[in-house]
This record gives C-alpha cells, sequence and structure tokens, in this order.
C-alpha cells in the first residue's frame, strides 16, 4: 500500500510544474480576453466568454500520460516495482489526476467569473437539463477518458516503439481521408453519424449517457492497457 | 550458508538470437560473486532476469524459494545498479536518494549522504547534468546504502578514474563487513576486482562457463617468468596460453595447475613462478 501511495505521489510529482504553467496560461489568456473586451467596447460592463476549460484541460491530461509514462515505468521499475503494482498505482494516479483537474477547473473558472469573464460549460451546451451533478460527472468521464487513451497510447509506442510512433502520427489525417472515401462507397454516411450520435449522446442530449459512454471506453482502455503492461519488457 | 539465489535452465532468446541457454547457477548467501564475460555474453541480461525487466523464454529464478517473476516480496530484497540510466532525467541526485528512501525498505539516507560526501558529489545537482563518473557515483551509494540481502552492480566503476575507483574498492569492502549480503557484480576490469570477489562466474556465448572460488580459478594456472631462451625450454610439452616479451624477458601463462616438480624444474632453469592473473585465464577461457 505505502508503494501504491508513493508512486501516486511520484507521478503527481512531474505534473506539478507543467499544471502550474498551464494555468497561468490560462489565467492570463482570460485576463486578456477581459481586457481586449474592454478596450474594443469601452465599457468595464462589456463581458468576454469562455467556453473551452474541459477541452483545455482534456487535452492536457491526455498529453501528460503520453509524456509522463516512460519516466515512471523504468524509475519505478529500477526501485523494485513489479508491473501490477505499477498498473495499481497508475490508476489511482488516473483518478486523482481526474479529480485534481476537476478542482483545478473549478479554480480556473471561479477566477474567470471574478474577473467578468463568462464561463460556458461544454456539458451545458451540448447537452439538456444539466445540473451541477451532471458537470461534474461528465467532466470526470472526460478527463479520465483523456488519461486512459494518453496512456494506452504512450504503451503502445513504448512496446513498439518507432513504427508505433509513426503509425499514431499518420492514422489520424489518413482516416479523415479514408472515412469519407469509403462511408461513400459503402453508403456508410447515416451509420457513422448514428455511431457518432450514440456515442456523445447527441439526440438524447443526455449528458450521463455520454458520460457512461466515455466511462465504458476508460475501463476498455485500462483493460488494453492491462494487457499492454502485464509483460512489458523494461527498455534498459 | 543457504542459496539466495538459484537460477534453473533459465534461457533467453531475441527471436531468433539466443542471449542465454539453459543457465543453471545458484549464489550463496553473503558472498561476493563477480559476473565476467565478454561484451554480449549475456551477463546484462541475466541480470535484467533476476530484475524482472523482462521474462525468461524458459526457465525459473527463485530468490529464496519464490520467483522472481512479478514478485513484489522478492524484488523488495533486491537492488540493481544498472549500467544505463533508468532514473527521471529532471530529477536531482537529492531527489533519487529520497526516492529510494521512499521505495527501498531500511534504505540508510544518513550513509547515502555521508558517502555523497566522502565522494565529493554535488547532491543538489541535477543527475542528468552529472558527468559519466558521478553518474556510476550515485548508483553506487544508492545500491551501497540498501538493505537488500541481494545487489546487483553491472558495471560499477564506469567513467571512474583510478583514485575514485581505489576509494570505491575500500568502501565496498567497508560495507560488506559492517552489512554482509550478497553482491553480485557485472564488469570488465577483472584484474581490479581479483581482490574483492569471492566467487567467479564466467559466462560465454549465453552459457554458463565456469563458476568458481577466485582462489581455485587461480590455482588452475600460473605464469613463469625469466630470460627468453630458458622459458622456451621451460614451455615444452606445456599448454601455454599466453605470453609476452620485453627484451630478452618472457613471461608465459600456463593453464595446468602448478606442481613441485615444475617449481624445481623452473629453479633449475633460474626462472620465477608467479601466481596466475584472473584476466590472463579469463582470456584463455573465453576463447582468445
Amino acid at each position: 500500500m505505502n508503494k501504491i501511495k508513493n508512486i501516486v505521489l511520484y507521478s503527481f510529482a512531474g505534473w506539478r510544474k507543467s499544471t502550474l504553467l498551464l494555468s497561468a496560461i490560462i489565467i492570463a489568456i482570460g485576463l486578456l480576453s477581459k481586457g481586449l473586451a474592454v478596450s474594443f467596447n469601452g465599457s468595464r460592463n462589456m463581458h468576454s466568454e469562455f467556453s473551452g476549460f474541459e477541452i483545455t484541460l482534456g487535452i492536457f491530461i491526455f498529453v501528460g500520460f503520453i509524456a509522463c509514462f516512460k519516466n515512471n515505468f523504468n524509475h519505478l521499475n529500477i526501485m523494485g516495482v513489479t508491473r501490477k503494482t505499477f498498473f495499481k498505482g497508475h490508476l489511482l494516479f488516473i483518478a486523482a489526476a481526474a479529480v485534481s483537474m476537476l478542482v483545478l477547473y473549478g479554480v480556473l473558472a471561479g477566477i474567470y467569473m471574478l474577473a467578468g469573464v463568462k464561463v460556458q460549460t461544454l456539458t451545458s451546451q451540448v447537452y439538456w437539463n444539466v445540473s451541477f451533478f451532471h458537470i461534474i460527472i461528465f467532466t470526470l468521464s472526460l478527463f479520465i477518458l483523456a488519461s486512459t487513451a494518453g496512456w494506452l497510447i504512450s504503451l503502445l509506442c513504448y512496446k513498439y516503439g518507432t513504427p508505433m510512433i509513426i503509425t499514431l502520427a499518420v492514422s489520424p489525417a489518413i482516416l479523415l481521408m479514408i472515412i469519407p472515401i469509403l462511408s461513400n462507397i459503402l453508403h456508410l454516411g447515416n451509420a457513422l453519424w448514428a455511431v457518432i450520435n450514440f456515442y456523445f449522446a447527441l439526440n438524447s442530449h443526455s449528458s450521463l449517457l455520454a458520460s457512461l459512454n466515455f466511462a465504458s471506453t476508460a475501463v476498455v482502455f485500462a483493460f488494453c492497457s492491462w494487457l499492454l503492461i502485464r509483460k512489458l519488457p523494461v527498455k534498459v | 550458508m543457504g542459496n539466495i539465489l538459484e537460477i534453473n535452465n533459465v534461457s533467453k532468446t531475441y527471436g531468433k538470437t539466443a542471449a542465454l541457454e539453459a543457465i543453471n547457477v545458484s549464489f550463496e548467501e553473503g558472498k561476493i560473486y563477480g559476473l565476467l564475460g565478454r561484451n554480449g555474453a549475456g551477463k546484462t541480461t541475466l541480470l535484467n532476469l533476476i530484475t524482472n525487466k523482462f521474462e525468461a523464454t524458459t526457465g525459473e529464478i527463485l530468490l529464496g524459494k519464490e520467483s522472481v517473476w512479478e514478485n513484489p516480496n522478492a524484488q523488495s530484497k533486491i537492488c540493481y545498479m544498472t549500467e544505463k540510466n533508468m532514473f527521471p532525467k529532471e530529477f536531482t541526485v537529492l531527489q533519487l536518494l529520497k526516492s529510494s528512501f521512499d521505495f527501498y525498505e531500511n534504505f540508510d539516507l544518513e550513509y547515502a549522504l555521508n558517502l555523497a560526501e566522502q565522494f565529493k558529489l554535488n547532491i543538489g545537482k541535477k543527475f542528468k547534468t552529472l558527468s559519466k563518473g558521478f553518474e556510476s557515483i550515485t548508483k553506487i551509494i544508492i545500491a551501497l546504502s540498501t538493505d537488500c540481502p541481494l545487489v546487483l552492480m553491472d558495471e560499477p566503476v564506469l567513467g571512474l578514474d583510478a583514485a575514485v575507483r581505489d576509494k570505491f574498492y575500500r568502501i565496498f569492502l567497508d560495507n560488506f563487513a559492517r552489512k554482509p549480503r550478497t553482491f553480485i557484480i557485472s564488469t570488465h576490469l577483472i584484474e581490479e576486482v581479483s581482490g574483492i570477489i569471492e566467487e567467479a562466474v564466467i559466462i560465454d556465448s549465453g552459457r554458463l562457463l565456469l563458476k568458481k572460488p577466485v582462489e581455485e580459478m587461480l590455482q588452475m594456472g600460473y605464469c613463469v617468468a625469466g630470460k627468453s631462451n630458458n622459458v622456451d625450454k621451460y614451455a615444452e610439452g606445456r599448454k601455454v596460453v599466453h605470453s609476452e616479451m620485453v627484451g630478452n624477458f618472457k613471461t608465459i601463462t600456463i593453464y595446468e595447475p602448478v606442481s613441485q616438480r615444475d617449481n624445481q624444474t623452473a629453479a633449475s632453469l633460474d626462472l620465477e613462478i608467479v601466481p596466475v592473473q584472473l584476466q590472463k585465464l579469463f582470456v584463455h577461457l573465453t576463447g582468445d
């Protein structure tokens, strides 16, 4: 248990600087947007608006988890931590990182509101009947999905090296080219939209359904990560 | 004393290449072993298998009676000083020592800080900015400050100058006297470690070639030195594995135990018999 606690603490240590930097940038952007809104409109009552916290922090978590795996895995292995203990510790780290990012989200949104910048949540823009509880559940599940996705990608890159890095780098572009072509040839347009609508719950406008989909995907990603990590050779 | 580590029929292959083939060897508690072998012999692979870096293709490695593979209990009893750097690049030396304190039970932080002072290691410096020698010193300090019953060191003196190496050997022996445990030292500086290791394990092309106490190994051969023509006379019919000549003075290494009769023959030819060097024996045993 002590080792798992240390794994979480050491994993967090690597995030401290980048999280502070990100917070400073977001606060600076908020103040700048308020300043620009006031100077262009000539009234202190003019408000600016920001609605990208979930996406911004989600991308930050995703990239952060891609970046932190190799160092943590090698360091902890040399300290005698087994893959299973590392996996357990990392799952706890994912949960802790998601919660801490949610708290950061709250703090940053509070600072924005104090500065007179209107904050819109993604949840309330896309979904209906959204309460505070819905926003928390949706944002948490989004952050957990982002972290498990980043972790899985970093594991794939660690295990398969350069060929996997190249594949993952070019695959979004190739998919964006191939999907419309296949969609036209096979008349998959409606089916694709149906899948996207279902996954993001765009038809039902239920944030809980979208959260459930994100959480389920995160579980699948975590399971795939376990399959990859349980016999993963340490690159020495 | 009982065995602390048993390696039973362990093989490791990478694709079609066999790095280790059916290795069977055991290590006793409280002894210092030298793991010797030429480049690519499989020494580091063996150490990596013991420390859970990857899984053996066949066979098992037991620490006490437990398998080492994915076993937190077994792994917490092993400290591995790798040749390559596996620490986070951004950590300072002090952070590394503290992280070792957090992960190893009974890590002696005070002793580690004391060693850092003795080696004049700046603990405030980031690990990535250290010279090769100070990187090795940091890793040595961590290995010696743990209380693990099995300590593995892969090229511990890499990048250290002669004076620091000498200091390391003294501190190492002092540490061993204070806390006797099993050390396995993999190194190419055979002659230097021959004074501290009790038993040598030689691996050649992925196979276990020999495991013997150093004293016994040194009795497997001897050197004869003297005037070149007398040495040549002495060498006739004997298994000479190495020869060196400086002017008219010749030294040969013979791969046979020295007998009373050999001593008499050497004396009659005005030759001197001296103990063989472990390195010469190693070079002979591993093929060149």
